[in-house]
């Protein structure tokens, strides 16, 4: 069964990885994948944390908010990184690095 | 191996959300250090936290368009048809839940189960709008059933929420009978039909097989029946006419109103995806075109007749939304681009009309309004309430220059370019044959004798119309003391009503994105 994630389009930019691994798609967050991550984050917690407060929840509530902000939000930036890796996304930056690492090696 | 599933993410986040909500709302709901709490609003914020969340990042777009375009063994597809339909879905979702809080708090209504049972059905929407694959599609319409029959169900203490589930369970279950009857691969004593006939259950594969099948005469009375069970199969789950119709405003009526409202919508949005990519991509024919014809105009129709003797509030809007099917058939029924546009136009605005409308009933029924007659003091104590409800009657009658009228003349003007001439004018004069029809019957009724009919005073208008005939112009028989609207609902009808106003400004963005979106169902 094939279940390649890999689109029937191709991709618009320069492929780095194909089927890059998690561990190197969660080494290449950059500046803005950690925004996002953060942001979509404490936006979550600070909607528990407001929520809570009528019925008298608020830090279990923060804790509830602030796992699905950090579920959310970590889903999001690895979605970029790694669309960033199989060439969906504009990857300059991706491209130059690797580009330059395959120089030094 | 973990990338297998970044297609799937935002249905992932949505079920892993879910289960969090869950966990929460069990775990402190039943907490005696806390003394069990009410955690509607707390669950119900949180819970349109992660509708809205998932929303945004849809509407930003982010170079989501061709990611992943098909993807788990061509079993789903992505492109831009399937993002606009998933964006209007998540906000219909986040409209629903932002629905729920006061109302739900007034009622005494101490279920946060109910915000948890927004959020799964969505994710199995989100499945089926972009299911290429029939088995996909039946595996994603059923979670989806199975949570709204709960969600009709689910005031326990209400017989008429207690009717309103068992008979969507019956219609529901029923229709997807039919449905998989269509498919069917697992059975072998009865007849073959699209499975059996052809092999494929893929939507690529079923295009190739099916292109042209009437025109070259290789006829087969399983692809004809398979067909034509599939398509009464959908037709059942949006309540057209004329299949299992008469139910709808039994269920809608019965259910609670937000509930109502996101059966209004949601599996509107949905289905009305995927029979398109299904039929247009799949099968369509001159059978499927005939069939779909029949439907939209016996649903216009029916809805412009039958919503005139209804004297609750939320009955007429029932209808309404069968006969907004109608007009939205009209649009898939055509075949062409400018059909899948005018779909996706109606649709949208349908959402957003809705949405509107069952804000304000759900305001209103926190005082215990349930009658027509009951709105006759609304222009007098709460002018601004009325006047929204009155523009959002006029955009469901169709009235210029609302939005309403846009989606209208934008569907009849797709049915007349495929050449449905016969169409267009049943959806212009039902459009307005609730006014004659309306004003007709109970003046026959009240006086006696057609010759009355002319002497009668003009009781009734449009079933739209006459909504805002009684809360400007009739005296009112009851003064109800309408409570103020809390803030979640007056935002949401602020931005609903000022889109309903103010599209005709600027409709363009709306016409190029769909254009755009109805192009790419087509690749």
């Amino acid at each position: 069964m094939n279940t390649d994630i890999t689109a029937s389009a191709k991709p618009e930019y320069p492929v780095i990885d194909r089927n890059p691994p998690f561990t190197k798609v969660v080494g290449n967050f950059n500046t803005l994948d950690y925004l996002r991550f953060v942001t979509i984050s404490g936006v979550s917690v600070t909607v528990g944390y407001l929520s809570g407060i009528k019925p008298g929840l608020k830090g279990p509530s923060m804790v509830t908010g602030g796992l699905i902000g950090l579920m959310g939000g970590f889903m999001y930036a690895y979605q970029n990184s790694a669309g960033r890796l199989m060439g969906f996304f504009p990857n300059d930056g991706e491209v130059s690095h690797y580009q330059k690492h395959r120089f030094n090696n | 191996m973990f990338n297998l599933f970044l297609a799937v993410s935002p249905e992932i986040f949505i079920i892993n959300a879910t289960s969090i909500l869950l966990i929460h709302g069990v775990v402190f709901s039943t907490s005696k250090r806390y003394d069990y709490p009410p955690l509607v609003s707390n669950v119900g914020w949180l819970g349109l936290l992660s509708v809205s969340r998932l929303g945004g990042q849809r509407a930003l777009g982010c170079g989501e368009s061709i990611f992943a375009h098909l993807f788990w063994n061509n079993l789903f597809r992505r492109d831009n048809f399937t993002y606009f339909c998933q964006i209007l879905l998540l906000l219909s979702a986040a409209g629903t839940i932002s629905m729920c809080f006061d109302s739900f708090e007034q009622e005494r209504f101490d279920a946060f189960e109910f915000i948890v049972l927004i959020p799964l059905p969505t994710r199995s929407m989100l499945f089926m709008i972009s299911a290429h694959d029939s088995i996909a599609m039946y595996l994603a319409i059923e979670p989806q059933s199975l949570c709204f029959y709960v969600i009709a169900a689910s005031k326990r203490k209400s017989e008429f929420s207690t009717e309103a589930g068992s008979k969507y369970l019956i219609l529901g279950a029923f229709s997807s009978g039919i449905l998989l009857f269509g498919y069917d691969r697992t059975t072998t004593d009865i007849c073959s039909m699209i499975y059996g006939s052809t092999g494929a259950t893929h939507f690529d594969q079923l295009a190739k097989i099916l292109t042209g099948y009437e025109i070259t005469g290789a006829r087969s009375s399983g692809i004809f029946m398979g067909i034509l069970f599939i398509a009464v199969g959908f037709l059942f789950k949006i309540t057209a006419v004329p299949f299992l119709y008469m139910w709808a405003p039994d269920i809608y009526e019965g259910s609670p109103t937000p509930v109502t409202a996101f059966l209004s919508i949601a599996p509107k949005i949905s289905i009305s995806a995927n029979i398109s990519r299904l039929s247009i991509y799949g099968s369509y024919g001159a059978t499927l075109q005939q069939i779909f014809f029949f439907c939209s105009i016996a649903s216009m129709i029916l809805g412009a007749l039958a919503a005139m003797a209804q004297t609750k509030v939320k009955r007429p809007l029932a209808h309404s939304s069968i006969g907004h099917v109608g007009y939205i058939r009209t649009g898939f029924s055509c075949g062409t681009i400018e059909g899948i546009q005018s779909l996706l136009i109606g649709i949208f605005i349908y959402a957003l009309m809705t949405i509107d409308a069952f804000a304000i009933v759900s305001a209103l029924r926190q005082t215990r309004v349930k009658y027509i007659a009951d709105l006759g003091a609304l222009a007098k104590t709460n002018p601004i309430s009325a006047i929204t409800f009155s523009i959002t009657m006029f955009s469901y009658a169709g009235i210029p220059p609302l939005a309403g009228f846009c989606s209208k003349f934008y569907l009849f003007f797709a049915a007349l370019g495929c050449g449905a001439y016969f169409l267009a004018p049943v959806g212009v004069v039902t459009s307005v044959i609730g006014c004659w029809a309306a004003g007709r019957f109970p003046r026959v009724s009240q006086f006696g004798g057609p010759k009355a009919v002319l002497r009668a005073p003009d009781t009734t208008l449009f079933y739209y119309i006459r909504l805002a005939k009684r809360m400007f112009f009739d005296t009112p028989r009851t003064w109800i003391l309408y409570e103020p609207m809390d803030r979640n609902k007056s935002l949401l009808l602020a931005m609903t009503s000022s889109f309903i106003t103010l599209f005709f400004l600027y409709p363009s963005p709306l016409f190029s994105v769909t254009h755009q979106m109805a192009l790419s169902s087509y690749l």
